[in-house]
């Protein structure tokens, strides 16, 4: 671990640049993390933004040999930080899991970093094998953040005949990523 | 129980729970190792596919079908669907911030990124976008890219790009190539053709190079690509290349004068270069794929018929295209030789000069250049079927590659046909192509 105290211009353009490189190769590992933390995706949305800059703040403390995902897990440390300090903010006004439990699944998260990677690209493989009303539905209802009730309405449907459609659509995406996993790990 | 905990987690995640199943689920999770596994499958689930509704939400539109919805009104959705824009906007800000300071800090501060390759072959309208968002369009050769993406957005698009190492890559056509080495190679082939000639790479650290459907591990050797959005066909020529398909993860080694196509739907299996063929047609009566240009269905009374698109160049002009590619990863490469002819069918709304032309490449893969006919105006004749048969002597090379043509073979001849467009320049003529056809002519 280095702590550069000064450095000069191009030792900090280059710096900038690795971080940078760095940090959009992860963005979505550490996306995927915070999002496994916080209870909605526009949590993580709000939070992103001082993540990254945290990050950016402490690269210095960053192991200049370090490889990308050693990076990936060095910024989830912080990240977890942030996580909790963003919920003790949110607590009074939601219904939210115990710090403790929190901290227990972040430990599990950073220890799953690779396996989680696999897991979304194999969500991806899947996805492209659903039906096309299906895949629809199913990113419809998480695009917009719309409710089951408001596109029930739309399509003339029941809401609690739409909820099980897309619960099950969720268990067949979820099968077929067990499947895909027990086969090997998709590539990347 | 893994239902129970997995029903708990969908219904925390969808803000259903009451405050007695949040308890038990904050228990669950608290104690037993197994309900977090499963709630971080399920999470990572949702992550996934948040994201992958997001990225379709910052693509074009698309026809909603059965669940149909209204744009959102509300900022917290705009929000969300713009959440990649500004995740990365900061990164953007804090690199101009950077700059500057590095400005008043360093006399001798650098003003882009390390460069990694050098252009050293370029032709056609080409679109580099480099670090921090920084496009350009007026590529020259000897101009050196510190890595970033380049887009060849026309038929006629060529760029060759040589790393610090010696490694050579060309794209050319409608293309989008991604390329860093930050002490690895690493590519990514968003669409189009690329060839390769690669000097020995790093232990340890090949070159990548990532396509839709494949990921091909490079040491060192000569090979080009074909790819779209359901498959990318591999055809070596020196050396051997690892395949790995996206699909499934299965890997294959190419062998040298050996190809290999991986696509979900398709058996990764390896076979021999085929022999070449010397017969090629069109079959537009299939319906669009692999042509560029405005595409329509037959009628009772016509033929289906590509029409132009526009496209504008490096000079600014725009220029009305229409073109088909030839060599296709499914079949034998399609060669010319003395006795090709080109036989191109269509029809012209007004009288205008017309170029028909050929993309080349010699049976290495290396380009071979652009070879092209200009028929005169005298010969068209507008609201007239068009039918035009033309000889392979008659191709020349494209004047705009004059300044390359020691590169070049001397005639088009004993070539590698990529692709075979027709235009009429800076016209807009209403050229539409009904059939174009390669074939040998009787001695």
């Amino acid at each position: 671990m280095t702590h550069k105290s000064s450095t000069s211009g191009v030792e900090k353009d280059q710096q900038y640049d690795r971080f940078m490189s760095l940090f959009m190769g992860s963005e979505r590992a550490i996306r995927a993390y915070v999002r496994s933390l916080l209870l909605s995706s526009q949590d993580v949305d709000d939070l992103m933004q001082e993540i990254g800059l945290k990050c950016w703040h402490k690269f210095n403390h960053f192991d200049p040999e370090g490889s990308p995902l050693d990076f990936t897990r060095w910024c989830c440390v912080i990240s977890r930080f942030e996580v909790l300090r963003f919920r003790r903010s949110k607590a009074r006004d939601r219904l939210v899991l115990s710090d403790e439990v929190i901290s227990l699944l972040a430990t599990d998260a950073e220890q799953r970093l690779e396996h989680s990677e696999a897991e979304r690209r194999a969500v991806r493989d899947c996805l492209n094998k659903l039906t096309d009303p299906d895949r629809r539905l199913l990113l419809s209802i998480h695009t917009k953040g719309d409710s089951i009730s408001r596109i029930a309405s739309e399509s003339n449907q029941k809401v609690r005949r739409l909820y099980s459609k897309v619960n099950m659509i969720r268990n067949q995406i979820a099968d077929c990523v067990r499947g895909t996993m027990s086969l090997g790990e998709p590539s990347s | 129980m893994s239902q129970s905990i997995q029903s708990l987690v969908r219904r925390y995640h969808d803000q259903q729970l009451t405050n007695e199943e949040l308890k038990q689920l904050d228990k669950l999770l608290r104690t037993d190792a197994d309900a977090r596994e499963i709630f971080m499958h399920e999470t990572n689930l949702i992550a996934a596919i948040e994201d992958i509704a997001c990225e379709q939400n910052l693509g074009p539109s698309v026809d909603r079908g059965v669940y149909s919805q209204p744009a959102p009104a509300s900022g917290a959705s705009t929000r969300h669907a713009n959440r990649w824009i500004m995740a990365t906007g900061w990164l953007v800000a804090i690199v101009a911030a950077s700059l500057l300071i590095a400005s008043f800090t360093s006399p001798i501060a650098k003003t882009q990124s390390e460069t990694i390759a050098t252009v050293i072959g370029v032709n056609g309208p080409l679109q580099w976008t480099g670090n921090g968002g920084q496009v350009r369009s007026d590529l020259s050769v000897g101009m050196q890219l510190p890595g970033g993406t380049i887009d060849g957005v026309s038929p006629e698009s060529w760029f060759s790009l040589q790393f610090d190492d010696g490694s050579v890559v060309v794209t050319s056509g409608n293309s989008m190539l991604a390329f860093s080495d930050l002490g690895q190679k690493i590519l990514h082939l968003k669409a189009g053709r690329l060839s390769a000639d690669v000097t020995p790479q790093p232990d340890g650290s090949p070159m990548l190079i990532h396509t839709r459907s494949a990921i091909l591990e490079i040491v060192g050797t000569s090979f080009d690509i074909d790819t779209d959005l359901a498959a990318t066909a591999l055809n070596v020529t020196e050396g051997k290349v690892r395949v790995k398909r996206r699909s499934d993860g299965k890997l294959v080694d190419v062998p040298a004068q050996h190809q290999v196509i991986a696509a979900a739907d398709q058996d990764l299996s390896v076979s021999q270069i085929p022999k070449v063929a010397h017969h090629w047609q069109s079959r537009l009566q299939d319906g669009p794929r692999r042509t560029h240009g405005r595409w329509l269905p037959g009628t009772s009374d016509e033929d289906p018929m590509l029409g132009c698109l526009p496209h504008v160049t490096e000079k600014n002009k725009t220029i009305y295209t229409a073109s088909f590619r030839v060599t296709v990863p499914d079949a034998a490469p399609v060669m010319t030789n003395r006795r090709t002819i080109i036989n191109v069918k269509g029809r012209l709304d007004r009288a205008t000069a017309l170029y028909v032309g050929m993309t080349l490449k010699t049976t290495e893969g290396d380009f071979a250049g652009r070879f092209q006919v200009v028929l005169p105006i005298r010969e068209s004749q507008p609201d007239a079927p068009l039918n035009h048969s033309l000889e392979i002597e008659n191709f020349t090379l494209d004047p705009s590659l004059a300044a390359m043509k020691d590169n070049f073979p001397s005639s088009a001849s004993e070539l590698i046909v990529e692709s075979i467009w027709c235009h009429t320049l800076y016209q807009q003529a209403g050229l539409a192509i009904t059939s174009v056809e390669l074939k040998e002519r009787s001695e």
